[in-house]
């Protein structure tokens, strides 16, 4: 959740906010101490590009979280199908329960046979 | 010296007719693709004797069920199990038979009996098939008595009919011989558990049937020429 709200922030459009909303509280930091223009905007730049360099640690930070997640998504995938293939019967043990079966409805063919006294002849 | 040919043939034919048909039985019976529609036919008459038998006996025929390979199966309820599970066999030894015999008399008889055949079959489909399978054989017997019953020439028909007969009797000589496989399973099986008589009696008795009915068209059709 932390990362998604990052990762609005990370967009070229958050980025340029940020820089927008940055600047009030910074020339208030830098009029008490009355410093040059040119001194401000270097300033500026400099808290800019920290800024810059923070939300690239957010964005490397989502990209790896978000690799992750995609990992344990593949994995839980991946594991879900090994299983389904594990409940899976062998060809052997079906040929069994369809024998078992078979044979099951013919005692219960002839149960119905005799319960109505129907004969077959061949 | 064409109608002396003619006549020659005529001579052959009226004396050995009975062999002529028999070998063409044979023959028919032997070849791949004609003999189906035959095994059909003597399995037909197999199953429809087992339930008049039923029906005679006082019980009911529920299905009859006809499969591509010849083989059949006739389900029943109530009546005299040992003379339904006999009648199968010997009954269609009966069937050839009389359906020789009664061709041999005249040409109208044979054509009456085609239409009381084509009309067993059509209420068979009716009355007692119950799948697409049983249905399609039907439908096929019926087609062929239709096509002799549609014959123009009534000495063709009585031809056809009396080879029909043949064919059933030729069937009906070999096939009680299928039972003895050693599983237990069928009409002969039904009835050594019914009498103690073992299976394959009833196996001779069936194919001794065919044989007194065989040697029994061939004295008929030696007295007639």
């Amino acid at each position: 959740m932390n990362i998604s709200s990052t990762s609005s922030q990370n967009s070229v459009f958050g980025l340029t906010n940020q820089t927008n909303t940055s600047k009030k509280p910074l020339v208030r930091s830098v009029d008490p101490v009355d410093v040059s223009k040119t001194e401000q905007e270097k300033l500026l730049n400099k808290q800019a590009n920290q800024r810059i360099s923070a939300d690239q640690q957010a964005i490397a930070q989502f990209e790896k979280n978000q690799f992750e997640a995609n990992t344990t998504k593949l994995t839980v995938s991946s594991n879900t199908f090994s299983r389904a293939a594990q409940d899976q019967p062998s060809p052997k043990n079906e040929t069994a329960v369809a024998s078992y079966q078979a044979v099951g409805n013919l005692a219960q063919r002839e149960s119905v046979q005799q319960l109505f006294g129907v004969d077959v002849f061949a | 010296m064409s109608n002396l040919s003619s006549e020659r043939t005529s001579r052959l034919w009226k004396k050995y007719h009975f062999f002529i048909l028999l070998i063409t039985a044979v023959v028919i019976k032997q070849l791949p693709l004609v003999a189906i529609p035959f095994n059909w036919l003597e399995s037909y008459f197999h199953e429809i004797s087992h339930g008049i038998a039923a029906i005679l006996t006082g019980g009911s025929v529920l299905r009859i069920q006809l499969f591509a390979n010849g083989a059949g199966l006739c389900t029943t309820q109530g009546g005299i199990g040992f003379a339904i599970s006999f009648a199968g066999y010997a009954g269609a030894t009966l069937w050839g038979w009389g359906i020789y015999r009664l061709a041999s008399t005249h040409q109208r008889t044979a054509q009456g009996f085609s239409v009381l055949i084509f009309l067993l079959i059509v209420s068979s489909i009716i009355f007692w098939g119950r799948d697409v399978l049983t249905w399609f054989i039907l439908a096929v017997l019926a087609a062929l008595f239709l096509l002799t019953i549609k014959l123009r020439k009534l000495h063709y028909l009585q031809r056809l009919m009396q080879l029909f007969g043949l064919l059933i009797l030729l069937n009906s000589l070999s096939s009680p011989s299928y039972l003895l496989d050693g599983r237990n399973l069928g009409d002969g099986a039904a009835l050594a558990n019914m009498t103690f008589i073992p299976e394959f009696i009833w196996v001779l008795i069936w194919f001794s049937l065919a044989l007194i009915a065989l040697y029994s068209l061939y004295k008929t059709a030696k007295k007639n020429h």
